[in-house]
């Protein structure tokens, strides 16, 4: 039957395909002469805004570097790796990645959920990593590949913990969702209000992105918090705290660095209102800068580069702290005359510290310069200074963030001798 | 006011949006004999027009009627081009169910091609001032929600009982052949009840996106489980069993939460498969008997 | 050819050897006795958390804690972990089995079972001690870690291919077997098999219990391969999937349905990954589903027997002119 031989063909199609794809990308992807920054993060599935948003970061600092004249002379081009948000996608996508990428010289992401699945495999590959993964895992690694520009979880949620105390709140109150930031926040946010006295009356983890969450909501309310501390997703937050402004419960409320998603602040601002927003919401972030040189140079590259959303990505901490860690690196490579990770890679931490005699440079193209010039340098960028500690973990403190109606603002920094002196390490 | 008493409260505002949707499933399950499981993206693209016409200063009740007529246009195009060919080569029940759920991934997917993975929030604010009905305090928008729950429920009653085209999908609901064989246009009223149904599904959509407050292409789906287990629950095609279902899956969703949140919706999900597994037919049972008395 | 497009490759071949293990089990399953098992899944991950478990050790030894948390451990070397992986998944099918295997109308059945699916995610990630939670269970060595990573990756390979061929060799078995014949009275016809006298609830359950094997055999040597295994890799709609491959493919043949275990299970996700980005970086993760969507509605249209349509048995009586028994869709 024709019919069934030519459909049999499909099958045999479909695997040609695939083949052809293989060989075919080999020769094909970015011009020969261009160098491809993997961008290994989730671009479908719940987590895709995590994957623009680190995209964004890579393209921010290509375009830097290409304004430059490149690295080494050759082009820096963002190629995308989907993980879909799960380990059974992201090996292959690592893989694929590994071997197809034409002179891949850095990836950006892994993050959460799969960063455990696969940075294994590119330590083995020896491949330099700026990770989003924020698991305390990561908190001693050991491989001089892996780079992390967002501090750990487990320091975030204790610096929420902290900042509650100082405010003189005695009663607190958790909510955070099953699908991960119950998990992240729960054993150190308890562990750190025991230490700190201070009494949980309520600690809610409800499922993520419910119709509603009215009896929660009366749960809470019952308990009696001075605070909340908080971290849900943006339609969970909707959802949640317009039913608790429609209770008459809304608190002050503590935030992770949720709170600097753009989608997170328009849902809480269209639930509780701005006035309640601007006088009850605090959010703990890593410190960042937002009026230095750096960061200027980094909303301008933002700007200017192709397939950007500037909008919503300007202020936000991944896309920052991933346009530094890659133009970190590609700095490395200029210094290092090399494009191989194995070689370039050990001189990129010594670009954080700082020191007598240093040049400090804010952008790719004034730290090409100044290597050129036989200087060593200190690199101030989008998140400002930042220091790496020896598990190439970014030390920085936490800032206190209060909104203005359109934008939060650093307003104070949260003590890093009280979260150094609860943490546990 | 005792935290049960409240939870039992919210129990009947969750139930206003499962019956609302739980009533416009069971009819198509009653007229087609098919579980419509892309049912909730229609709700979901009914619910986007709606955003659409909001955002453009149409009000509220306009866009909720838009919303409506948009649910009723889809379902028929689904069940004509769709649902009937396949239904009348045959298919058998699972068949139908994976071609559903393959609707489902297609308009899911298709609508976030085209509106993106962003948030959105309906630009309305409805009262925010709590009233007092006897015992427990109601919002603005809960009482509009359920307002509008047992306003359709009044509606489909008057339309089932009192008019010609209601006696005639309670025949073709209770016994097809026989109702065909009575003269019944069999066809034109199962697109009336496809057309009705579809709009249960516009407006359910537009109510749930309403209460959640932000939403995204992925909400309405979540959705789906629970509209099944009320469905299922009053039985296949009983409109009045899937009313109080939704009523008993809203509570029962409502005061596990006031236990355990990370179960809310698992106790719905666990009286879902018990009542498949041991008595698939619901409270069908029970509302019969009662109908017969009468 | 490069190492590293040689671990790509090999990858593949070991993603597409688990695929075609895991969709003979659900053909066994729905296939030839048409239980419409949309729980399949759990199985799987079963599977692959046991595996995980027994070769990691347990959770807290001693002073070092691990950051992970589940309910049990052990050191077992390799490959007793995969043995008794697959052990537990049959184990697990005899357990509940009898209570799912009811004479139930088939979409009700599926809808059950895909809300137990359902169920064991949400469970999972509630409860975080049972396995690790939304998290999930990671760096699990691989086997034979010493060598380098393309020798380890092809080593691998021809694990999954006698994984594949041992599979091959059971279904073959029980498609030639006279159980074979009551499983497709089964799915034909129920009532009149049983009132034929046939072991229809035997019948049933020993697919079940087959089927559900293999799925944990297959999740198994998928976790050994990639170190890592978390509830967004086992989520309800990765039986969809199967269905589909395995609807696809040809059901009720095991060439087919292998067929449609490369094209759905690795075929389509990795040739995505060749086409170029337009439009919004999540627009493609969209259009693939609505290429899978549309592509499952257009075989069940135009040629619901698959690919590789189902064998027509033959049965040869001593004297007579043969019979011809034809196996509809």
């Amino acid at each position: 039957m024709k019919l069934r031989k030519c459909l049999g063909g499909v099958a045999i199609l479909g695997v040609g395909v695939l083949i052809a794809g293989v060989a075919g990308a080999g020769l094909a992807g970015a011009s020969s002469g261009s160098v491809t920054f993997g961008v290994l993060m989730p671009f479908s599935g719940a987590s895709a805004p995590d994957g623009v948003q680190t995209l964004n970061g890579c393209l921010a600092a290509s375009y830097g570097i290409d304004k430059a004249g490149g690295i080494l002379g050759h082009q820096a081009v963002c190629k995308q790796y989907d993980t879909r948000s799960d380990p059974v996608d992201t090996v292959p996508a690592a893989r694929q990645m590994l071997s197809t990428a034409s002179n891949l010289v850095a990836v950006y992401g892994p993050d959460s959920g799969v960063a455990t699945a696969v940075t294994p495999l590119l330590e083995r590959n020896q491949m330099t990593m700026c990770s989003v993964a924020g698991d305390p895992f990561y908190d001693h690694q050991k491989s001089q590949y892996f780079y992390r520009f967002q501090p750990s979880d487990d320091l975030a949620a204790e610096a929420e913990v902290v900042e509650a105390k100082t405010k003189g709140f005695h009663k607190i109150a958790f909510v955070f969702t099953t699908d991960g930031s119950a998990q992240t926040n729960d054993p150190p946010m308890t562990r750190a209000a025991h230490l700190l006295h201070l009494d949980i009356v309520a600690n809610q983890q409800i499922l993520a992105d419910q119709s509603s969450y009215r009896s929660e909501v009366a749960q809470l309310q019952a308990s009696h918090p001075q605070a909340i501390i908080t971290e849900t997703d943006p339609q969970t937050t909707g959802t949640y705290f317009s039913e608790l402004q429609q209770a008459g419960g809304v608190v002050p409320i503590i935030v992770t660095a949720e709170a600097s998603y753009p989608a997170w602040q328009k849902a809480m601002k269209q639930a509780i209102g701005q006035k309640k927003m601007k006088s009850l919401v605090t959010s703990i972030w890593p410190v960042s800068d937002s009026t230095g040189p750096g960061w200027k140079s980094y909303v301008h590259f933002l700007k200017s580069a192709r397939g950007t959303d500037p909008k919503e990505f300007q202020s936000t901490l991944w896309a920052e702290s991933e346009y530094d860690c890659g133009t970190l690196l590609a700095l490395g490579m200029v210094k290092a005359h090399s494009l191989t990770p194995s070689v370039y890679n050990k001189d990129v931490p010594s670009f954080l510290q700082p020191g007598s005699g240093k040049t400090l440079v804010h952008t790719f193209a004034e730290g090409v310069a100044a290597l050129k010039a036989g200087k060593s340098i200190r690199y101030v960028g989008g998140l400002g200074p930042i220091t790496i500690n020896k598990y190439h973990n970014v030390n920085t403190p936490f800032a206190i963030e209060r909104w203005t109606g359109s934008t939060f603002v650093q307003k104070g920094f949260v003590s890093a001798k009280q979260i150094a002196a609860i943490a546990l390490h | 006011m005792s935290l049960i008493e409240q939870g039992i409260g919210f129990g009947l505002i969750q139930a206003s949006i499962i019956a609302i949707a739980s009533v416009g499933f069971t009819m198509q399950f009653g007229i087609a004999n098919l579980l419509n499981l892309a049912f909730t993206e229609v709700m979901s693209l009914a619910g986007f027009v709606a955003y659409a016409t909001l955002s453009h200063s149409v009000n509220l009740w306009l866009s909720l009627i838009v919303a409506a007529c948009v649910g009723a246009v889809s379902s028929l195009a689904i069940s004509k081009l769709l649902y009937d060919p396949f239904r009348r080569r045959g298919a058998k029940p699972f068949t139908l169910v994976i071609v559903s759920l393959a609707l489902n991934l297609l308009l899911q997917n298709g609508i976030l091609a085209v509106v993106g993975p962003s948030f959105f929030t309906y630009p309305v604010t409805l009262g925010q001032e709590n009233i007092r009905v006897l015992h427990a305090r109601f919002s603005g928008d809960e009482l509009i929600i359920i307002g509008i729950a047992v306003g359709i429920m009044l509606a489909l009653h008057l339309l089932l009982r009192f008019t010609q085209i209601g006696r005639a999908m309670r025949a073709m609901s209770a016994n097809r052949d026989l109702a065909r064989s009575s003269g019944i246009p069999a066809a034109r009223v199962e697109a009336v009840v496809w057309a009705i149904s579809g709009a249960l599904a516009g407006i359910a959509g537009v109510v749930l996106f309403l209460n959640v407050s932000t939403f995204n292409p992925a909400t309405a789906s979540s959705f789906l489980v629970v509209i099944i287990a009320a469905a299922v629950l009053g039985g296949a095609g009983e409109v009045y069993g899937a009313m109080l279902a939704a009523v008993i899956v809203g509570e029962a969703i409502g005061i596990t939460s006031l236990w355990i949140p990370s179960y809310s919706t698992v106790s719905a999900f666990v009286l879902l498969v018990i009542v498949l597994m041991l008595r698939p037919e619901g409270v069908r049972g029970i509302l019969n008997l009662s109908r017969e008395a009468a | 050819m490069s190492s590293g497009l040689s671990i790509y490759i090999a990858t593949l071949f070991v993603y597409a050897g688990v695929s075609i293990i895991a969709c003979w089990g659900l053909d066994l399953q729905y296939g030839s006795t048409g239980i419409p098992n949309f729980a399949y899944i759990i199985f799987q991950a079963i599977g692959a958390y046991v595996a995980a478990m027994l070769t990691l050790g347990p959770a807290k030894h001693g002073s070092v804690i691990t950051y992970q948390q589940y309910l049990f451990g052990a050191r077992l070397p390799y490959p007793l972990p995969i043995l008794l992986a697959t052990f537990a998944g049959a184990a697990l099918s005899v357990v509940v089995g009898p209570f799912l295997l009811r004479r139930l109308r088939e979409d009700y059945l599926a809808i059950a079972m895909l809300v137990l699916s359902l169920i064991a995610t949400v469970v999972t990630e509630a409860d975080v001690g049972l396995v690790n939670g939304t998290t999930g269970i990671f760096n699990v060595p691989e086997p034979f870690g010493s060598l380098s990573p393309a020798t380890q990756s092809w080593i691998y390979v021809g694990t999954v291919a006698i994984g594949v061929l041992i599979c091959a060799a059971v279904v073959r078995r029980i498609v030639h077997s006279p159980l074979d014949r009551v499983l497709r009275s089964v799915r034909e016809n129920e009532v009149a098999a049983s009132s034929l006298g046939k072991n229809v609830r035997g019948a049933k359950l020993a697919t079940f219990i087959a089927g559900n094997t293999m799925a944990a055999f297959s999740g198994a040597l998928l976790i050994e391969f990639i170190g890592a295994w978390a509830p967004s890799g086992w989520e309800y709609a990765e039986t969809f999937v199967y269905f589909s491959a395995v609807i696809i493919g040809g059901r009720g043949r095991r060439g087919g349905v292998a067929v449609g275990a490369v094209i759905l299970g690795v075929g389509i996700s990795e040739a995505v990954r060749y086409l170029p980005t337009f439009g919004d970086p999540s627009l493609v993760g969209a259009v693939q589903f609505m290429f899978i969507g549309a592509l499952i509605i257009a075989f069940l249209w135009w040629r619901p027997e698959g690919i590789l349509p189902e064998r027509k048995r033959v049965f040869r009586l001593p004297d007579e002119a043969p019979l011809v028994e034809v196996e509809s869709a």
